[in-house]
């Protein structure tokens, strides 16, 4: 049984590269692992049936493999890549699922990229940053936070679900994400 | 020129979380397309969602997954050709003239009965008062607009909500084509708006 990996100490965006120069399947397996399961849970957040939400891991880890020469250590970490992928892959499938109304539109938001690149470490270290005030955010502002990104709700909802005021669940959602989006510096 | 009017942070935080429907996302991606200094935003708030993916509890996998995947890359297909714009991404329908020099395309209707459509406007047009059931996106591809004593030009995002009324005007020089996403059809504040409303469909 391989010793699975976490994120933190394994450089993922030196396994993209691997990827993207020589085809390294074991580099493709290892990122697999990290990815993989986080994916589908991000997906069963959003309602996806555990069967559907397998099928569009593996799908979004595929996309990864085939667009691997495409990604950018300099613009995007992995994981900001990874999960746009998954992002977009959730609202495509559920685009065509809804689509009997024949919505004449495919939009492929495009993934993760900055217009002003950073070093691979710059990068590297903004993640780091993150996870760590992800983990010390307040639990009333980590709860909209992640309602927000991984639940799909209109703001209304998560308010009813909380049963707060929309006003508030509005101002936590705002302080959270410019304390977290203030992590990430100033890019532009 | 990059634009000076841009979508809101709650827009841009609903755009990065896929949260918009996509009419609206659309007029979004149109604006960004524009935009160097929203791109980065986006840019942040999707490192903000990596970020969060990485903190998410892994879920078990099937155990035959990683297996299937692996045999599967040999077969994957090359990556398709690089994205086009927004506009060529959307299938519109034909223009449907509305006078000369003025026209509208749609591209039908979404899940809510949201609409996406083109509207070209021929320079100097001064459009019916009209307000709005839900919110509306905006965003200028060509040309430029008055509205509410604010300048809209190309690249330029707007977003309006039901409480306001408007009356756009084309600015004097070159024809308006701009990228609208609506919740709902117009409200129109005149007898004529009424009927050009009943003819469009808007």
């Amino acid at each position: 049984m391989p010793v699975r990996p976490s994120e933190e100490d394994v450089d993922t965006a030196g396994l993209m590269a691997l990827i993207a120069s020589s085809q390294d399947r074991s580099a493709f397996r290892t990122l697999f692992m990290i990815f993989a399961p986080r994916v589908k849970t991000y997906l069963i957040r959003h309602g996806a049936p555990a069967e559907k939400a397998e099928e569009l891991a593996q799908e979004t880890m595929l996309t990864l493999w085939r667009k691997a020469t495409y990604f950018d250590p300099q613009r995007a970490s992995v994981g900001a890549w990874v999960f746009t992928i998954a992002r977009n892959l959730r609202i495509d499938s559920l685009r065509r699922e809804r689509s009997a109304v024949a919505y004449a539109l495919t939009v492929h938001e495009p993934e993760a990229s900055t217009v002003t690149p950073q070093t691979e470490s710059e990068i590297a270290q903004t993640q780091v940053r993150l996870r760590s005030a992800i983990s010390t955010l307040p639990p009333e502002q980590l709860e909209v936070v992640q309602l927000s990104f991984f639940e799909d709700k209109p703001h209304a909802e998560i308010a009813q679900q909380l049963s707060l005021p929309l006003g508030t669940v509005k101002s936590r959602l705002r302080l959270a994400l410019a304390r977290l989006r203030g992590l990430v510096g100033d890019l532009a | 020129m990059t634009p000076t009017r841009h979508p809101s942070d709650a827009v841009l935080a609903d755009y990065a979380s896929g949260a918009l429907r996509s009419a609206f996302s659309a007029v979004v991606a149109a604006h960004l397309e524009h935009c160097p200094h929203c791109r980065d935003e986006v840019a942040a708030l999707e490192a903000v969602g990596g970020a969060l993916l990485e903190t998410l509890p892994e879920s078990g996998l099937a155990a035959e997954g990683l297996e299937r995947v692996m045999a599967a890359l040999d077969e994957a297909e090359a990556p398709a050709a690089p994205a086009q714009s927004t506009i060529e991404r959307i299938a519109f329908g034909r223009e449907r003239f509305l006078a000369p020099s003025m026209g509208i395309r749609k591209a039908g209707s979404g899940a809510d009965g949201e609409l996406l459509y083109l509207l070209r406007l021929p320079s100097g047009q001064k459009t019916l008062p009209h307000g709005h059931l839900g919110v509306e996106f905006t965003t200028v591809l060509k040309g430029a607009y008055n509205d509410n004593g604010a300048l809209y030009r190309a690249g330029d995002f707007c977003e309006m909500d039901s409480a306001a009324d408007h009356q756009p005007h084309v600015v004097v020089g070159e024809e308006c084509v701009c990228l609208i996403a609506s919740e709902r059809p117009m409200r129109m504040t005149t007898r004529v708006g009424w009927l050009v409303q009943a003819l469009t469909g808007v």
